[in-house]
């Protein structure tokens, strides 16, 4: 169980990189990219076909990190989860301009169902492991529209399109996947 | 546009999952900003949303990836524009008007060197750090409107940018009456306005969203407010 102290000394980590960042330090930078450079690339992958144009993201995200260090507040959340966010936000503008780049919904679903049935990522990956159990528990219809929704990139109105439902009720399975994944995570983790 | 609680209630989840449109989302943000229950449930699925992301396997980039964007982020190639110098020191606002008219320029110019992003990120930081003027705030940006020996200064950080044919619009305010001062775009979450008008007849100041263009009366679209 991850307690409160194990998650100060972990941001104490992204802390001490964002001072260094700030301060230029071009080895932070680099230590940053060798250590979630494959996350934010995997969560490029997610959304964007196109392994080339995710690796841009990649890029962009890490050259935004750069640019504006000071954007990343280790008080809201994780220097990964910094990153990831600016990852999967500027894939999704990406696919928001050109549909054609985004992931179909069978490959996003096929992908989110092998996620949560692969065995477990090992030490280290607890957290991983956690939200792809949640995921797991989550109904299908549920599972569908949050898929579709975080990683596919699709508005609200798009998933229910796509899926062939009422706009509201697109927004229901949104609203109660969320509250279910919330419950379902360890309530006392602190964020 | 008008949207009431109870709708934008129901669209909450959506929008902390980054499901609602560009359009609507300015809306929501407004909203969510002003009401207690709607910003106590956007906290909690913000939160776990954001689990969400790791639920991603990583996939490996290729060699020299690191190699790469080093290069581009410490400006590796020689920028070809001139080599004007600002000097300028961060003292009390009203001494540095002609350095921030200096800055006003540098931003729109495409900033690729490192010590280009310093100058700015410290004259950013000095005005928002002023004790002159009025501060505002609002949906995770900050900003603050400083009067110059010329009029006043206006410079906003980490507003996101308008929906497409909508544009921001910034408001002086005297007993609750507006009058505009300028409309306004965002680039790279920075936006900066001079003007000539001499704030000290106001009492307040606000940012809204309006259609393209910008309006006469402001909308009930308010991004930033005055902090008290």
């Amino acid at each position: 169980m991850t307690t409160y102290d194990d998650l100060f000394m972990e941001r104490q980590d992204d802390i001490q990189v964002a001072g260094r960042l700030l301060s230029r330090d071009e080895s932070a930078l680099r230590e940053v990219i060798n250590t979630y450079g494959g996350v934010v690339n995997g969560m490029a992958r997610r959304v964007i076909t196109e392994p080339n144009l995710a690796e841009e993201v990649a890029q962009d995200t890490f050259l935004a990190l750069w640019r504006r260090p000071g954007a990343f507040d280790p008080s809201r959340g994780s220097l990964q989860a910094f990153l990831l966010g600016v990852a999967r936000n500027k894939a999704i503008d990406l696919v928001r301009k050109e549909e054609s780049l985004r992931r179909t919904k069978d490959a996003l679903a096929s992908e989110a169902e092998s996620a949560f049935t692969t065995t477990p990522s090992g030490a280290g990956f607890e957290e991983r492991d956690e939200v792809r159990e949640a995921l797991g528990k989550l109904s299908a219809v549920q599972r569908e529209a949050l898929v579709l929704a975080y990683f596919g990139g699709r508005t609200y109105r798009e998933v229910a399109e796509e899926l062939g439902i009422p706009e509201g009720t697109a927004k229901t399975r949104l609203r109660d996947g969320l509250t279910k994944m919330k419950q379902l995570m360890n309530p006392t983790r602190e964020r | 546009m008008e949207m009431k609680h109870e709708e934008i209630k129901d669209l909450v989840a959506a929008y902390v999952l980054g499901a609602v449109s560009s359009r609507e989302v300015l809306f929501v943000r407004s909203h969510i900003m002003s009401c207690e229950e709607c910003m106590a449930d956007a906290d909690a699925y913000a939160s776990v949303a954001s689990e969400l992301a790791l639920a991603v396997t990583p996939v490996p980039l290729p060699k020299g990836f690191a190699d790469a964007v080093v290069a581009k982020a410490t400006g590796a190639a020689a920028p070809s524009r001139s080599a004007r110098r600002w000097h300028f020191s961060l003292v009390p606002a009203l001494s540095v008007a002609a350095a921030l008219v200096a800055f006003a320029i540098m931003t729109t110019q495409v900033i690729q060197t490192r010590h280009e992003i310093d100058r700015r990120g410290r004259v950013m930081s000095a005005l928002l750090h002023s004790e002159e003027g009025v501060s505002l705030s609002g949906d995770g940006a900050v900003a603050r409107m400083v009067p110059t020996n010329e009029g006043s200064i206006f410079v906003a950080s980490g507003l996101h940018e308008a929906p497409s044919n909508y544009t921001y619009q910034l408001w002086l305010l005297d007993e609750g009456q507006p009058d505009s001062v300028a409309t306004f775009d965002v680039e790279d979450g920075v936006a900066f306005v001079e003007s000539g008008i001499d704030m000290s007849d106001y009492e307040s100041a606000a940012v809204t969203l309006e259609p393209a263009g910008g309006s006469a009366k402001p909308s009930d679209t308010v991004v930033l407010s005055a902090s008290v």
